[in-house]
């Protein structure tokens, strides 16, 4: 978490809270009972979540994606990368040095934005957590979705910067 | 023993995780002990975001008005809506999961299945306070490419979500979550209390105490069948009323 993402949530709490007693005492202090409720309740779920991200993270390592991104060529680069982005998540800030070895190693393009949204919006750890909120239905359609999404993204990103898909 | 299996299957996720880590301690002890160092690392960074987040979930719950919710976010919302949920998500910090609770919020209160997916998903890519980061490493020209691509792809995930999944499909999946009653009281307190009858018992009493005893299921209530469309969070908030 960076110093500018905690000031933006220190003030927008702050906010709400100060609005949330103004204009209703009782509601204020029910959505602090509720908020401190859920998160307990959903505290071991996180927990297990980053126990598991911390173990694919180290579990997968890092030189076999730079070599299969970054030298494969062609369709194998693009699933390499979605790939890795689905299973590995993590903070979307080390997803920026991890692009730019990728690049340096002579990864395309359109692999490293693949890579970058898939890292980001498709959750192969996350996904039990998905399930509790919304179900399992939306859960798995959003992340087909959203899957095949950065793959777009990716492959227009490259065809705009680069001229060439793959 | 029977009791250990519960424990075990309700935290079924944790323990997995603890055997996964078991068996890597014994095949690679380096592994393990990067891994917990980075676990660690998320630990610290949940303590920082999810607290508000719940405080924020549960705020939008509790005093915004599902009229105001379902007109800036529902279906009538139109492209207003999409973009308004967009930038939500762009002004937001922290990773996705940060985002279920704050979107589940909002869904409940009445925002459309695709406004929940554009606010997840733009919450997870679009980030605005780290534009310029993306673009120390990665050039300005792949940063700025990237989110004029990824807006609109977004968008159009929204769209395509609202037509493969029903919001009545994602809330009678959450609403047939089982729920245990430990006690009568716990099953009337889920009651309407009004006594109708149409279940066949006397009373709402009684229909409770057959719940306890296995003979019905909460939902043989007839009255609880016709409210069935709302949300389980909405009817906990009115009976508190």
């Amino acid at each position: 978490m960076n110093m500018w993402g905690a000031a933006i949530y220190a003030i927008v709490v702050g906010i709400s809270y100060l609005y949330a007693f103004k204009k209703n005492k009782k509601g204020g202090k029910k959505a602090v009972k509720m908020g401190g409720i859920q998160f307990l309740k959903q505290l071991p779920m996180l927990i297990s979540i980053f126990l598991l991200i911390g173990l694919f993270d180290k579990f997968v390592p890092k030189s076999i994606v730079v070599t299969l991104v970054g030298k494969g060529k062609g369709i194998l680069s693009v699933f390499s990368s979605a790939a890795f982005g689905t299973i590995v998540m993590g903070p979307v800030s080390s997803a920026y040095p991890m692009g730019e070895i990728l690049l340096k190693k002579g990864a395309t393009i359109a692999a490293v934005a693949i890579f970058l949204n898939s890292w980001v919006m498709v959750g192969f750890v996350t996904i039990p957590y998905e399930f509790s909120v919304f179900g399992k239905r939306f859960t798995i359609t959003r992340n087909v979705l959203a899957f095949v999404g950065a793959i777009v993204i990716g492959l227009l990103t490259g065809l705009l910067l680069e001229g060439r898909i793959i | 023993m029977k009791k250990l299996k519960k424990v075990i299957k309700n935290n079924k996720l944790i323990f997995l995780s603890i055997l996964l880590y078991g068996i890597t301690f014994f095949v690679s002890p380096q592994v393990f002990f990067k891994s917990v160092e980075m676990t660690k690392v998320f630990l610290i960074q949940m303590v920082e975001i999810m607290p508000p987040i719940f405080i924020i979930s549960s705020l939008i719950m509790v005093w915004i008005p599902t009229e105001v919710i379902t007109k800036t976010f529902g279906n009538e919302s139109g492209f207003k809506g999409k973009l308004l949920s967009v930038l939500i998500g762009g002004f937001s910090a922290g990773p996705i999961y940060a985002a279920f609770p704050v979107a589940q919020a909002l869904f409940y209160k009445g925002a459309s299945v695709a406004n929940t997916v554009i606010i997840l998903s733009s919450w997870a890519v679009i980030k605005i306070v780290m534009f310029m980061v993306e673009s120390n490493f990665l050039g300005i020209t792949f940063a700025s490419t990237r989110y004029a691509l990824t807006i609109p792809i977004i968008i159009i995930m929204g769209y395509l979500m609202e037509r493969l999944v029903s919001r009545e499909d994602i809330l009678k999946e959450l609403n047939n979550k089982k729920v245990e009653y430990k006690s009568v009281k716990d099953v009337l307190r889920e009651l309407p209390n009004m006594n109708c009858g149409a279940c066949g018992y006397k009373s709402c009493q009684d229909f409770a105490e057959g719940v306890m005893r296995g003979e019905v299921v909460i939902d043989d209530c007839a009255i609880r069948k016709r409210a069935k469309k709302t949300s389980p969070v909405l009817k906990e908030s009115h009976q508190e009323e």
